[in-house]
């Protein structure tokens, strides 16, 4: 019993610290800062519940829960109904979450490899004479984009070229290349297919549109360090504008504002906040949360 | 169809044409066999889109013979025209049917219709795929949307 309550203790700081992300104002000033927590504590979660599920399940065979998994084939029939069913579970869920994300790299790899195809048969590069690198698509909306991949593109439509002035374009340009040279996508695609295992979830929708927001405020911050912070905060204010300017009938585009407005304030009014103490402190939980869990799979009893 | 003194042509034009900067460090992965030829993957692209434009601009299907006609100024080998339709085809961005004894190729959509597919998935209005794509901001007056959405029905429904 042990080996579970070590499990659930490590899974109950993780959900501590999320908790914690979740409420805290300052993850807007340190959107860098943040993402890390999120993904130590979103990974020592998952870890202990499949942990919590498994060492409780294979308790009565007494030993480390690798060489009880490895037992379990020829001695399964020794484990009462609730025990039987806790590994079951532990099992199918750890499965499960792999599987899931698999499929979901694979989907998106073949959305990405379709977009690729498409953008070199239809899209134009820009004039190289500003330094440009971005690929044109000839489309009154306004859109700027990142596919990401081995060789990302940047993508604006013609749209948002009209849209936006010389200054703004080279702003937004500079944070779609951060999106790229950072390898934003990878952060957030693990989120995302936990997403869409359980697209009913408020929660899990929550915490995926915080992790898609900080990881656009980390692309900000890049862009600021080159291009300063009022250009790229009227280009948010023009495609603000501009999505909102049409009358609203059935069916109307949800244009995503807080999140947009969020970014355009702490661009104009940058708050400064510090690093709250608490910051390595919660670190620390939630990576020893991460390693106690992965640590309790491998440790004989 | 096939010509046998086609590949031979395409491997010499190759050679002669086609020679990497020293300094440029090429790698296996630009490079991709198709048909038993060596193809460099970004010319390789430039073709597709050269290609697609002359279906685009034909009202009727082409054989590869009348693509290979259209593109002469580029000094391509038939069999090369041949591979890119084939590639083509087989992403599913060119429909081929028989006549006769020769395929006909045409475009499966129009350029404005995968212009408005690249734009929906750009807006993330596809439904519930993942977003394979990061966004800096969006923004679409519902006339737009509905326009996007009315392109890709007729493209799917042709």
């Amino acid at each position: 019993m042990t080996l579970a309550v070590h499990h659930v203790a490590a899974g109950t700081a993780a959900v501590l610290v999320s908790l914690w992300l979740l409420r805290g104002r300052w993850t807007h000033s340190h959107p860098r800062a943040a993402l890390v927590l999120w993904q130590l504590s979103s990974l020592a979660l998952i870890v202990s519940v499949v942990g919590a599920l498994l060492s409780f399940g294979l308790e009565p065979f007494g030993r480390g829960l690798l060489p009880a998994l490895v037992d379990l084939p020829w001695r399964f029939q020794e484990l009462d109904l609730w025990h039987l069913g806790a590994v079951g579970l532990g099992l199918a869920v750890g499965g499960w979450l792999v599987v899931n994300q698999l499929l979901c790299l694979r989907s998106t790899a073949r959305a990405r490899a379709r977009h690729r195809l498409l953008l070199q048969l239809v899209a134009t590069q820009e004039s190289e004479e500003q330094g440009r690198d971005a690929l044109v698509v000839d489309h009154p909306v306004a859109v700027a984009y990142c596919l990401p991949g081995r060789t990302p593109h940047i993508v604006v439509s013609a749209g948002a070229r009209q849209l936006l002035t010389d200054e703004e374009l080279d702003a937004v340009l500079a944070h779609e290349r951060a999106h790229a040279r950072e390898r934003h996508h990878l952060v957030v695609a693990p989120f995302q297919a936990l997403r869409r295992l359980l697209p009913g979830s408020a929660l899990l929708t929550r915490v995926c549109s915080t992790i898609e927001l900080l990881v656009e405020m980390c692309a900000d911050d890049r862009a600021v360090r080159s291009r300063g912070r009022e250009p790229l905060a009227s280009a948010l204010e023009r495609f603000r504008a501009n999505g909102n300017g049409a009358g609203t009938p059935a069916g109307a585009m949800p244009v995503a504002d807080a999140p947009v407005q969020a970014r355009i304030q702490r661009l104009r009014a940058p708050e400064g906040q510090r690093l709250p103490l608490a910051w390595p402190l919660a670190c620390l939980i939630a990576a020893g949360a991460l390693v106690t869990s992965v640590s309790l799979f491998a440790v004989p009893l | 169809m096939i010509s046998v003194d086609g590949t031979a042509t395409s491997t010499a034009e190759r050679r002669k044409g086609h020679k990497p900067h020293p300094c440029a460090r090429r790698s296996w992965l630009n490079f991709r066999w198709t048909h038993g030829e060596r193809v460099d993957v970004a010319k390789l692209g430039e073709l597709e889109r050269a290609v697609m434009e002359v279906l685009w601009a034909r009202a009727e299907p082409a054989t590869v013979r009348a693509v290979h006609e259209e593109l002469s100024d580029r000094d391509l080998a038939y069999t090369t025209v041949m591979t890119v339709l084939t590639r083509l085809a087989a992403k599913g961005v060119v429909r081929r049917k028989r006549s006769g004894r020769a395929w006909l190729y045409a475009p499966a959509a129009t350029r404005e219709e995968y212009v408005a597919e690249l734009m929906l998935e750009a807006l993330e209005m596809t439904g519930d795929r993942d977003s394979a794509l990061v966004r800096f901001a969006q923004s679409v007056t519902n006339d737009e949307a509905d326009a996007l959405r009315k392109a890709l029905e007729r493209g799917e429904s042709p």
